[in-house]
């Protein structure tokens, strides 16, 4: 019965992803987590583990030290700190942290890359305002 | 622009013109100020800062940091480092750099390459000599045995056809001093074994 109710608050715990936040949801990964897909969310994501496919967020999104992430992202503010390999849009500002190594085209309004990130891609730079809107 | 103007030029500190390229056994460092202004293509051996307007291509060996209000349109290449401030303007084509830093408010578009140029530079270094070694010692200790029977009954003739050139040597020696065989055709093998060496690794080689 112990074991039973072990597992229950396991996956109780897993399904809390989920996180209201200053009343903007937030969409919450773990170090172990794995998604794999499309996912259009309204809110902001953190994403640890692993990564796959597409990831659309109204919010920001912050991609943690650690994660692996071969994924297309688009947010308002993107953080990178981990590995990303894929197109990365940033309607406001894209910040690579010191660790983040990127490998794909970004386009950005505003870019800030730390003395110790690895970037190959092409960048681009401008205004998104018809294209934010077209969500 | 109404901003080239002589006068204003000399007042801008431009360490191009006075100092040489790596005569003081320093780092070689070149400033455009932010009057300055260069069209064309631009390789330094050492450090450049650019505060001022560039069209055209750069290059150089250490850092390239573009500060203030400079402003580059065109290819830039760093070995090491390249730096766009929060007030500076890139836009390139290729940016190939080792390392980049882009500050929060710059502008910046092209296509990035991070890696390591002095890869290419380092690379046409072959190793001499230490691999080839333990091959002919390891193969003449358990030979030597087979022709010493020999060569007490056949003629030294017979010893260089059949055995490999470096042997022949040996066989020679032991045919001089039939009675002595068994402590001086170590000491032999030992001084014997070197020449062969550069010929394999010539053969090898081309």
């Amino acid at each position: 019965m112990d074991v039973q109710e072990a597992t229950a608050e396991g996956t109780a715990t897993a399904d809390n992803g989920e996180i209201k936040r200053d009343g903007r949801k937030q969409f919450s990964m773990g170090p172990g987590d794995i998604l794999e897909g499309k996912l259009i969310y309204d809110g902001s994501v953190h994403a640890d583990g692993r990564v796959e496919g597409e990831v659309r967020v109204t919010g920001n999104i912050d991609v943690a030290s650690g994660a692996t992430v071969k994924a297309l992202l688009e947010g308002g503010n993107v953080t990178l700190k981990g590995q990303v390999e894929g197109m990365v849009t940033a309607r406001d500002k894209l910040t690579l942290g010191k660790n983040a190594r990127l490998s794909g085209d970004i386009q950005v309004r505003r870019l800030q890359i730390d003395d110790g990130a690895t970037l190959n891609g092409h960048v681009r730079m401008g205004d998104f305002e018809h294209q934010a809107s077209g969500q | 622009m109404s901003t080239r103007r002589p006068a204003s030029r000399a007042a801008t500190p431009v360490p191009a013109e006075s100092g040489s390229n790596g005569s003081n056994g320093e780092r070689n460092s070149v400033v455009l100020g932010p009057r300055d202004r260069l069209v064309g293509q631009l390789y330094i051996e050492g450090d450049l800062r650019v505060a001022g307007t560039v069209e055209g291509n750069l290059e150089a060996t250490g850092d390239i940091e573009i500060a203030g209000a400079g402003k580059v349109n065109g290819d830039v290449t760093a070995y090491n480092r390249l730096t766009v401030g929060s007030d500076a303007s890139l836009i390139a084509g290729d940016v190939r750099v080792a390392r980049l830093t882009v500050e929060d408010g710059a502008t910046f578009s092209g296509k990035v390459s991070m890696g390591k140029h002095q890869a290419k530079a380092a690379a046409p270094q072959p190793q001499i000599v230490s691999e080839p070694k333990p091959q002919p010692l390891a193969e003449t200790p358990p030979q030597p045995p087979e022709p010493v029977a020999v060569q007490v009954a056949e003629p030294p003739a017979l010893e260089v056809v059949v055995t490999p050139p470096h042997k022949s040597r040996l066989s020679v020696s032991e045919a001089l001093n039939p009675k002595v065989v068994g402590a001086p055709q170590q000491k032999s093998k030992v001084a014997a074994a070197p020449p062969p060496k550069p010929i394999q690794q010539k053969g090898k080689r081309r």
